[in-house]
């Protein structure tokens, strides 16, 4: 018999919003509510009245009390399916092992950590609760069609523009551009992995959170999930682990450091272990994607699309977006959940500037410090890599000088502290007329600001003196 | 705690009684320079000292039931915002701040990580005893919930004990009601326990 409840609802087990109690409609809908503190044990649990502390005392407990437990009562078990609990035993199992050579979502982590593929119990009932509800709601929200309206973005076609041309047009302004096209030879071998998720071979694991899988597991678990934040693969060193004897992966014409573009990419100066994490493989599930930030170490970036389509929002330097807030110093951001949860209470507040959806063969370039967020709108493989060209240089290297506490990618603390100095003499060693120019410009700099202080310091004398 | 920060502002405390507060604030000044211990999650243990928890920790919460749940919800009742703003406004320098949000956290884990443990270790049965819990399964449902909740402990023989039991179950209800609801139970009788 096939499963009748729908995807969405099939791990909602009767939760609706507490606004729900205003919808309920004589007394058999209210015959249907379960009483929270009854279920929990009137005289002992249910006195506490408070949904997060019973998943807060659910989370403590491991799988087999987990599984007990759900046995209890109804309500203890409409809590006890909360799937944030059994996803984060799952997660702690896996880096225990570190190593998944099968992953069988089975549509719940609930159902994937107590191994049943058909859900037995639904109870003919209805819980009131937010907390249990929120996850869901965002878990399941749809794309909405106004959000996709707007496609405000240059564009330019691969084949018909020079690295010159790109480089005046587009990465000296720090302006963002969607260039059609220019994938086509350059990610062959990603797009096979893609496109033909069982002919992936075995021995492709990828990073996805604490552990490595095959993409094609992933891909599956990507169709099957239902959760506001949805595990992402993300892996720094996917061409070592798919690459590491073939030559597939060529990075596009744009970006490439031949002798006719020559160099594309300052940090390949500092050799390939010693720069920060600069490129990824990135797959995701529709709904899922990359919450609002600024790219990593005042860098440059390009994105290609190897398959789905990605729904790109941008917002310029030191403006961001409406509900996002970067502390201070600019090492934390502050922002929704999840990117549904964005999209749902802020998209309609501003327009962005920068808008558009990216489809696959599509390149993006993300000039530095510009805001961007980067929602899937269906199941995404794609590639992305991270540069310092000229145009970038000085900002560059005064982020790394100026916020050494901000510097990423890099294991250990003291390279982290140590990147401005590595970076430079990387340059040093290999093309010290930027380096002198910067420092050149750098002194000119520091002389106007002391002449324009002593200036300001001379009114205010002159002032008090009067 | 209070005392400590020097305000004189008032913070409301509804429904908060005497002993329990003084329990409260015990265990804040215990706490005055040294964090808590984090504590493992999930508990690998019924003893709290075996998943990180302090002796000292570990006898506090070494109480009636009954108390337990009191010092939870106080904890709660207590507007804890209003408590921190005061002794933020009161010039806690801002490396005290951080310290006492992780009191406070630290007294949530650790009372709801004590009933965590009475949970642990119990069967179905036990837990309903332990917190007088009603069982409101239709004796079909809890056959059902059982199936799906199969203990993975890797314990074999319990696996088989609760499926023969399950098959008495169905004897049962198949007697009372016609329709046959336990088609699908024993279907993964051959599954996995580990």
């Amino acid at each position: 018999m096939r499963d009748v409840v729908s995807k969405g609802e099939r791990n909602l087990y009767g939760v609706k919003p507490e606004g729900h109690r205003f919808a309920l409609d004589g007394k058999e809908d209210w015959d249907l509510v379960l009483d929270k503190g009854k279920g929990w044990g009137a005289q002992s649990l249910g006195k506490l009245a408070n949904d997060e502390l019973w998943l807060l005392i659910l989370s403590m407990l491991d799988v087999k009390s987990l599984a007990r437990m759900s046995c209890v009562s109804r309500v203890v078990f409409v809590f006890c399916s909360a799937d944030h609990l059994w996803k984060d035993l799952a997660l702690k199992r896996w880096r225990e092992n570190g190593f998944l050579r099968r992953f069988d979502f089975l549509g719940s982590w609930r159902q994937t950590v107590l191994k049943f593929k058909k859900q037995l119990y639904r109870p003919k009932a209805i819980v009131l609760s937010d907390t249990l509800f929120r996850p869901w709601q965002y878990g399941t929200a749809e794309v909405d069609a106004r959000w996709l309206r707007r496609e405000e973005v240059e564009t330019l076609d691969a084949s018909k523009c020079t690295v010159d041309d790109f480089v005046q047009r587009f990465e000296i302004p720090n302006k963002p551009v969607l260039i059609h096209t220019a994938l086509a030879q350059a990610l062959a071998g990603i797009q096979e992995l893609g496109g033909h998720p069982h002919r992936a071979d075995d021995m492709y694991h990828f990073r996805v959170g604490p552990v490595n899988m095959r993409l094609c597991d992933f891909l599956d678990y990507a169709e099957r999930q239902t959760e506001e934040s949805p595990l992402y693969l993300f892996d720094c060193k996917f061409v070592e682990r798919a690459w590491s004897t073939g030559n597939d992966f060529r990075v596009p014409e744009l970006f490439r450091n031949t002798k006719e573009n020559g160099e594309r990419d300052l940090l390949a100066y500092m050799g390939h272990d010693r720069r920060p994490d600069y490129r990824w493989l990135i797959a995701g599930a529709a709904r899922s994607g990359s919450k609002w930030h600024i790219d990593p170490n005042g860098t440059h970036a390009w994105n290609g699309v190897v398959s789905g389509c990605k729904r790109w929002l941008m917002f310029p330097p030191g403006h961001p977006p409406p509900g996002v807030t970067p502390s201070a110093d600019g090492a934390e951001v502050t922002q929704p959940v999840s990117l549904m949860e964005w999209f749902v209470n802020f998209y309609h507040i501003e327009a962005a500037p920068v808008e558009f959806t990216a489809r696959s063969g599509d390149l993006v370039f993300v000039p530095s410090r510009w805001w961007h967020c980067v929602l899937n709108l269906e199941a995404c493989v794609a590639v992305t890599q991270n540069y310092i060209a000229r145009s970038n240089l000085a900002s560059a290297l005064r982020f790394m000088r100026d916020t050494p506490e901000n510097v990423s990618g890099l294991a250990d603390h003291r390279s982290r502290a140590a990147l401005y100095r590595d970076f430079r003499e990387a340059l040093r060693l290999h093309h010290p007329d930027l380096l002198d120019a910067f420092d050149d410009n750098e002194a000119k700099l520091a002389k106007d600001r002391e002449l324009r202080e002593e200036m300001h310091n001379d009114t205010t004398f002159s002032f008090e003196f009067f | 705690m209070v005392d400590d920060s020097g305000t004189d502002e008032e913070i409301p405390l509804p429904n908060v009684k005497t002993a329990i507060l003084s329990k409260v604030i015990d265990y804040c000044k215990y706490h005055k320079d040294s964090p808590p211990e984090e504590i493992q999650k999930p508990l690998k243990s019924t003893n709290l000292v075996e998943c990180g928890v302090s002796e000292w920790d570990n006898e506090y919460v070494n109480i009636e039931q009954e108390v337990l749940f009191e010092l939870i919800l106080a904890a709660n009742y207590l507007d804890i915002k209003s408590l921190l703003d005061a002794w933020w406004d009161s010039g806690v320098e801002d490396g005290k701040r951080i310290h006492v949000v992780l009191v406070w956290e630290g007294n949530k884990d650790l009372t709801c990580a004590k009933v965590a443990s009475m949970i642990k270790g119990k069967n179905t049965e036990e837990i309903r005893k332990q917190f007088n819990i009603v069982n409101d399964f239709t004796p079909e449902e809890e056959a059902q919930v059982r199936e799906e909740n199969r203990d993975l402990g890797g314990l074999c023989v319990a696996l088989r004990s609760i499926s023969s039991r399950t098959e008495q179950l169905e004897v049962k209800v198949t007697t009372k009601s016609k329709a046959p609801v336990l088609d699908t139970v024993g279907m993964q009788g051959t599954g996995p326990c580990g």
